[in-house]
């Protein structure tokens, strides 16, 4: 299926009013997750078929109607794309979450992006931990990133060890659960 | 000592105007700066609210009254335990029903008005209402309930009247009832 063909699907009114009776973010994630719609339009972006380019576009191109359409209510399909974006290109969700962030009347997209920006933070803050952890430690040991209670927890890299056995390792552990940073 | 229910959000950081379940544990609100910010972004909720019924089952929209369309943010939980102040997500419902002493309600003869439907999807809650008015077979109630009307806040539109089943797919179906009467009370048919 190209992108003209799911864009017909995720911006029929039917699919997109049913978003505004949502009743919190949790329900949100689950409910895209599982629905017909989005699955087909990640199947296809795993085939090659859609790129994530074709959904960037779409949600800027749809931003600006939210304040003008009065038939259509397109905070529905613009959550759907950025949820679908999320999935293929987080970098990329994470630009179009900042263009969403700048406009009215799109609630669910907003909640979205908000999640979007957290989730690309966290994984810019796991892949510099991990690259500081290859140069360093030889690709031997990851970084753990905790994600407790919805906290980001991290500690420093282990660098006073010069060579980093299991059982510094273990050491390092047991520190890492007793004193946190925690990045919000 | 108050103890905190789950987590949902994202930031940890305190809520400057805390809500308490009647055991004292604390109700998550999301951060006030993010209310804050869907509060002034907000569309127009009438209008969304319209479009959403226009949508719904011709058989059923006759059945369904907008009794309000409020542009504070609040939610269907929201409504119900906070007095229509805050915006609380579902996701502790059934914490929430319990830390405030509710029953549930087993037995569909002594259900009354101002109880609580709980709808899920997946075991998971979903929306929630408060039952309005009931529909006996007859007038002695020997032939049980028809029917139940129940008044529930859709997402961030407005309140609606509606039969018990007629809610949007996306609500989730009718799971349980649940009562703050005392367990005595909810248990011995009137």
């Amino acid at each position: 299926m190209k992108f003209h063909d799911h864009a017909k699907r995720i911006e029929d009114l039917e699919f997109q009013i049913q978003f505004v009776a949502l009743s919190g973010t949790s329900v949100l994630l689950f409910s895209l997750s599982n629905h017909e719609n989005v699955r087909d339009l990640l199947n296809d972006a795993a085939n090659g078929e859609v790129v994530a380019e074709d959904v960037y576009l779409r949600i800027l191109d749809l931003l600006p109607k939210v304040a003008t359409e009065k038939e259509m209510s397109y905070d529905g399909s613009i959550v759907t794309y950025l949820y679908c974006l999320s999935a293929i290109d987080l970098s990329l969700a994470q630009r179009a979450s900042l263009e969403v962030m700048r406009f009215s009347g799109v609630f669910w997209s907003r909640r979205l992006a908000r999640y979007v920006n957290e989730l690309h933070l966290n994984r810019q803050i796991g892949d510099s931990l991990r690259a500081h952890s290859v140069t360093v430690h030889e690709t031997r040991y990851n970084l753990p990133v905790q994600r407790i209670k919805g906290e980001v927890r991290t500690s420093a890299p282990p660098t006073r060890y010069p060579v980093l056995t299991d059982k510094h390792y273990a050491e390092w552990q047991v520190e890492l659960s007793q004193a946190e940073l925690v990045v919000a | 000592m108050a103890g905190t229910l789950l987590d949902f959000t994202t930031d940890s950081s305190e809520h400057p105007y805390p809500i308490f379940t009647r055991k004292r544990s604390k109700i998550i609100q999301p951060p006030l700066q993010h209310v804050e910010e869907d509060q002034e972004n907000l569309g127009d909720v009438r209008a969304e609210t319209h479009k959403l019924l226009k949508m719904i089952n011709p058989a059923k929209k006759n059945n369904l009254v907008i009794r309000s369309v409020s542009q504070h943010l609040y939610s269907c939980v929201g409504m119900i335990f906070c007095n229509r102040r805050t915006w609380i997500d579902p996701d502790n419902l059934f914490d929430l029903l319990t830390e405030d002493g509710y029953t549930r309600v087993n037995n569909l003869q002594v259900l009354s008005v101002g109880d609580v439907a709980v709808y899920c999807s997946f075991g998971l809650p979903r929306h929630v209402g408060v039952v309005t008015y009931i529909y006996y077979g007859s007038e002695t109630k020997r032939k049980g309930i028809v029917n139940v009307r129940v008044l529930s806040k859709w997402g961030y539109a407005g309140e609606v009247e509606h039969f018990v089943n007629d809610v949007p797919d996306i609500c989730g179906k009718l799971d349980s009832y649940w009562s703050d009467r005392t367990p005595d009370e909810v248990s011995r048919p009137r």
